[in-house]
């Protein structure tokens, strides 16, 4: 979403308008879902709709530019996972056979292979600690500044560029192991 | 430089500045870096994983999110916390019993207890008494009445009655000589004849010629001789100076003693006897005269109406 749009998508989703809904909707959903996939949640579907529905109600308190509404949606989503774990590890239930993280639509030969990808990429952030990893998920799907990931993460900008350069050299160490011995 | 030869990964990141970062995790090579073609790949392998949810989640997320956000009410200021809230009905409830309220409230009372007591009691002063008069307190005219100017009253009542019964009678006696009737002199010459102070009135006796009578006790008091004078000026000033009070027979008596005089020395004209009585007794001739005159005047219908009140004087 252009920056100079989203005053004008911003009144008009405080308003309650549908379309403006649908471009935020558009624009943050995928990297929420993913994120919140990769940080663990059983349903990411969910999470993502969680989300969103606590903007929309919070939507007329925020005042700020559309970095800092990714950065308020996924700091949402963080915390979103972060309860569902708390309950998961009050109450354990079994898991489904179905993981509901899989990619939904149309499973073609070009997704499939997506998503491969993307779990066998996922599967490189295994490697790291779990700072790092968050680090990296904010920067890679939610395509967050510096500044953004800091305040999502409740750290410093310096701190949050020490974590980065040390994902980026974990993963960069954990795709040569792999190519080592695949 | 690549991990896989084990030299410095982490300085080959470390050279890298913002903008070259920012433009790796978009998954491209930063332009001038080398060897890290496998991380954008990597990253790109990520973002490749990003997927919508399926149409109809997505479909009721937007439509729950609106809806929520139109029903949400927007705050059009900023609620500071100072700002007085509506407050319940235990609260003001609370209020009205607190300290500071009771105190008020009761002295409020004892004010208004001692204030209308005052009123009913018609003890405050005339400008906030008379106000109160009005709803039904009493005035502070009656409270005049009913406070010490009842004694001066009574005592101003019981002069005028004297005065007026003496009037009614002397109307009565004045209509009884225009009626040509002289029994009332006679009575009132047997009466004074009965005086013991029969000097006095053998005093009075050159100064009865005058036709003057109203001069008739200054005139009395140059010719006569030392102790009739003595005798008639302390009648005469006693009688002048104040009103016969009506148990003061002896006073009486010798006031009469100069009408006795006046009117055994001047019998035909019954006019001069009640003005003789008159400066005899400090009684108001001119209003005898007046009644006389007209009978219409205030006097005799004053004469008339304190009737009564002289009948009193009598007793």
């Amino acid at each position: 979403m252009d920056s100079e749009l989203f005053p004008a998508t911003l009144r008009a989703a405080r308003e309650g308008s549908e379309h403006a809904w649908s471009e935020i909707y558009a624009e943050l959903a995928g990297p929420l879902m993913a994120y919140a996939g990769a940080r663990g949640a059983r349903d990411a579907g969910d999470v993502v709709g969680e989300v969103f529905l606590e903007i929309a109600r919070r939507i007329h308190e925020f005042e700020g530019s559309w970095d800092a509404f990714r950065g308020w949606a996924f700091l949402t989503a963080s915390r979103r996972v972060i309860d569902e774990h708390r309950r998961l590890a009050r109450r354990p239930e079994t898991l489904h056979a179905e993981s509901p993280d899989s990619p939904t639509g149309d499973l073609t030969v070009e997704s499939f292979e997506r998503g491969q990808a993307a779990a066998q990429a996922g599967r490189l952030l295994d490697g790291l600690s779990k700072d790092q990893r968050e680090v990296l998920l904010l920067r890679i799907y939610a395509d967050l500044p510096i500044e953004e990931v800091a305040y999502v993460t409740g750290r410093t900008v310096s701190g949050v560029k020490a974590l980065q350069r040390r994902g980026l050299a974990a993963l960069r160490r954990e795709i040569s192991r792999q190519v080592v011995s695949p | 430089m690549t991990a896989a030869d084990g030299s410095e990964p982490m300085g080959t990141f470390r050279r890298l500045t913002d903008e070259q970062l920012d433009e790796l995790f978009t998954g491209r090579v930063p332009a001038g870096v080398e060897g890290l073609d496998e991380v954008a790949e990597a990253v790109r392998s990520l973002k490749s994983g990003i997927a919508r949810p399926e149409e109809s989640v997505a479909a009721s997320h937007i439509y729950a999110a609106a809806i929520a956000a139109a029903n949400t009410p927007a705050p059009t200021f900023e609620v500071p916390r100072t700002v007085p809230t509506l407050r319940s009905p235990i609260s003001v409830f609370n209020f009205l019993l607190s300290n500071t309220t009771r105190r008020i409230t009761a002295g409020l009372a004892a004010f208004s207890l001692i204030f209308f007591g005052l009123g009913a009691a018609g003890a405050l002063p005339g400008p906030i008494q008379r106000p109160l008069s009005s709803v039904g307190f009493p005035s502070a005219d009656h409270d005049a009445n009913d406070s010490a100017d009842d004694v001066a009253e009574e005592a101003d009542s019981d002069d005028l009655d004297e005065s007026e019964a003496d009037d009614a009678t002397e109307v009565d006696e004045a209509d009884d000589a225009d009626d040509g009737d002289d029994a009332t002199e006679a009575h009132d010459a047997d009466d004074l004849d009965d005086d013991e102070d029969v000097d006095g009135s053998d005093s009075e006796g050159p100064d009865s010629d005058d036709d003057d009578s109203d001069d008739n006790s200054d005139d009395s008091d140059g010719d006569a001789d030392d102790d009739a004078d003595e005798a008639a000026e302390d009648d005469h000033d006693h009688d002048a100076t104040e009103a016969p009070e009506a148990g003061d027979s002896d006073d009486d008596e010798s006031a009469r003693t100069f009408e006795s005089d006046d009117s055994s020395d001047s019998d035909d004209d019954t006019a001069e006897l009640s003005d003789s009585d008159d400066s005899s007794e400090s009684e108001d001739s001119p209003e005898t005269a007046d009644s006389d005159d007209s009978s219409d005047s205030d006097d005799s219908s004053d004469s008339d109406d304190n009737s009564g009140s002289g009948s009193d004087s009598e007793d």
